[in-house]
């Protein structure tokens, strides 16, 4: 028997073998027997790489926008396609993209459309490297697993200051509570309406820039900066901790259980593009479930063609 | 003694010392006003005085401050009789013990005013969810143990053996058992279908939230880097709560594992053989 079927059969036999035998002996004993199936690897479990991006268009709604040139100039295609390249060794199983899952139809149709050379790719990382990728690996659709929706059942008709922490900071004198989110590098300006802009100073392969945003460093810190964001209130006002646990803590739950949706078997190799800011709740998440085996793009991602 | 750059934390994670039976399964508690059990919370306080905590936590909504005040200075007073829980039992003890004026209230367990007031139940409700849509196996392995169920329906599971207080918050507060907390509750999150996620809707925003504005108080009540805050609360808060207070690297946190010992008979039979 080759090794493969042999973890195969083990893999298929575990469930029974812990529902009908070790249940009987107790949670303890079935956890410790799992766990040290795990630690052997005989435990099978599917694989999720996620690549954190930044919007290579920016939509100018984000607290801190970045400029970026145009992705679609014969220069910056080059280092996509380089990119997309370098992935492919992933040998993903499935694409998902940062929409939410009720334009399933619309963004396949767009797929489908792009497959048969009737459409040409948007300005979007989810395109030019989603639909980019999905289309070398052969696939026949791509994932929407954002949550993003039209209406929410819980939080329809929120009162926006509620979970205007800022604002809150600015009155209450607490903004030396804010948490410090880290910046790219880049001239900071500040727009009339307040928004902040990152102007690139220097020319950044797009390569590169994936390596630099994908470091765990930087997720760790954005994380933490919100965590420290969260602590803005008074009395019975928590605007930090109301943002960071009902809009941002449950998209980031509700893309991780997207993700479990769209998992069919252990063979799955599941590759996610999305926001940055995303990395972190979401990995941790996936993690902290058990259920995943989790690859960072950087072990893919080479700036010199050295392997 | 070296000197933190940040203010420490201790949480201790507890199960329900006081029968009251809230969850759906419940663990079966004897008499903890027994003299027995009186003499372990004693010395469970003792033991974690060690750390001297310089304020004491608990799961109490803020709201209810003032009467927690009331029951506290009583208590100062020798004029109040603790109750059969954690709160009085550990929180007030050691507060005493340790000549605290008073016992902080950090928990968040009220309606929030996020949260759609007039929300269909379904939106929330994954056990019924669950249920009616074949995904139990999301909601954990069932209970193991002796059970027994009240007329309302109240699972208890019995005690096999008896288990003296200190053992049993050392089994409380191990790592592993904080891990499968949490994976538990990533598990209850991902029950739902299509545009449906009630288990995500209460993990987000009930149990997340409670656990989010519990560091939030914490973090209120935290006046210097000399602070030592000692919390005390259900254990199946460990999960979430440590989880933020360790990514918030807002305090240096330590672990009650390093105070607790079983100081029980069964060690000091095994010292006088050896």
């Amino acid at each position: 028997m080759t090794e493969d079927k042999f973890l195969e059969l083990v893999h298929e036999h575990k469930t029974r073998v812990y529902q009908h035998t070790l249940y009987p002996l107790g949670n303890r004993e079935g956890e410790n027997f799992m766990k040290a199936l795990d630690t052997m690897q005989i435990t099978k479990k599917p694989t999720i790489m996620i690549l954190g991006s930044w919007h290579f268009t920016s939509s100018g709604l984000d607290g801190i926008n970045e400029r970026t040139d145009d992705v679609r100039a014969p220069k910056r295609q080059r280092e996509i396609k380089q990119v997309v390249e370098q992935l492919k060794a992933f040998k993903p199983t499935k694409i998902a993209v940062e929409v939410d899952p009720s334009h399933d139809a619309e963004i396949n149709t767009e797929y489908q459309g792009y497959l048969d050379g009737t459409y040409e790719l948007g300005p979007y990382e989810g395109e030019q490297i989603g639909y980019r990728l999905a289309k070398e690996m052969e696939h026949s659709k791509v994932y929407c697993v954002d949550y993003w929706p039209k209406r929410d059942p819980i939080l329809e008709g929120i009162k926006g200051h509620l979970i205007n922490s800022s604002e809150f900071a600015k009155t209450h004198n607490q903004e030396h509570l804010f948490g410090d989110h880290p910046i790219g590098p880049g001239k900071i300006t500040r727009d009339k309406d307040g928004r902040i802009w990152i102007e690139p100073e220097e020319y950044e392969p797009i390569l590169d820039k994936y390596i630099r945003i994908n470091q765990p460093e930087g997720s760790r810190m954005s994380h933490r900066a919100y965590l420290h964001d969260a602590r803005i209130g008074l009395g019975d006002k928590y605007p930090g901790a109301d943002w960071l646990a009902h809009i941002w803590y449950a998209r980031n739950l509700k893309i991780f259980v997207n993700l479990t949706r769209i998992t069919e078997s252990d063979d799955d190799r599941i590759f996610l593009i999305i926001g940055g800011g995303h990395l972190f709740l979401v990995r941790q998440f996936l993690e902290d479930s058990g259920d995943y085996i989790i690859e960072s793009p950087l072990k893919y991602l080479k700036t010199e063609n050295a392997d | 003694m070296k000197h933190q750059t940040k203010p420490t934390i201790m949480i201790l994670g507890s199960g329900h010392l006081a029968n009251w039976g809230a969850d759906r399964i419940n663990y079966r508690m004897d008499d903890v006003l027994a003299p027995k059990r009186q003499a372990e919370l004693q010395q469970l306080a003792e033991q974690l005085a060690r750390f001297k905590p310089t304020k004491i936590a608990v799961e109490v909504d803020t709201q209810w401050e003032a009467e927690l005040q009331t029951e506290y200075d009583a208590y100062l007073k020798d004029n109040f009789q603790l109750k059969p829980h954690e709160i009085h039992q550990i929180g007030f003890r050691l507060a005493k013990q340790m000549g605290h004026p008073k016992v902080h209230c950090v928990d968040y367990l009220r309606d929030d005013p996020i949260v759609r007031e007039d929300r269909e139940d379904h939106w929330t409700d994954y056990g019924a969810f669950a249920e009616t849509n074949d995904q139990e196996h999301l909601l954990g392995p069932p209970p193991t143990g002796k059970m027994t169920q009240d007329e309302d329906g109240t699972i208890w599971i019995e005690p096999e053996k008896y288990e003296p207080i200190v053992d049993m918050y050392i089994q409380e507060n191990q790592d592993e058992k904080i891990r499968t907390n949490l994976r538990d509750y990533l598990r209850i999150a991902r029950i739902g279908l299509r545009d449906e996620y009630p288990g995500a809707n209460w993990v987000a925003h009930f149990w997340y939230n409670r656990n989010l504005k519990t560091f939030v108080n914490l973090t209120r009540i935290t006046e210097s880097e000399d602070e030592r805050i000692l919390l005390i609360i259900g254990a199946g808060h460990l999960g979430f709560l440590k989880q933020i207070v360790e990514d918030s690297e807002v305090y240096h946190l330590e672990s009650p594992l390093q105070y607790l010992e079983t100081g029980g008979e069964e060690k000091s039979s095994t010292e006088k053989t050896n």
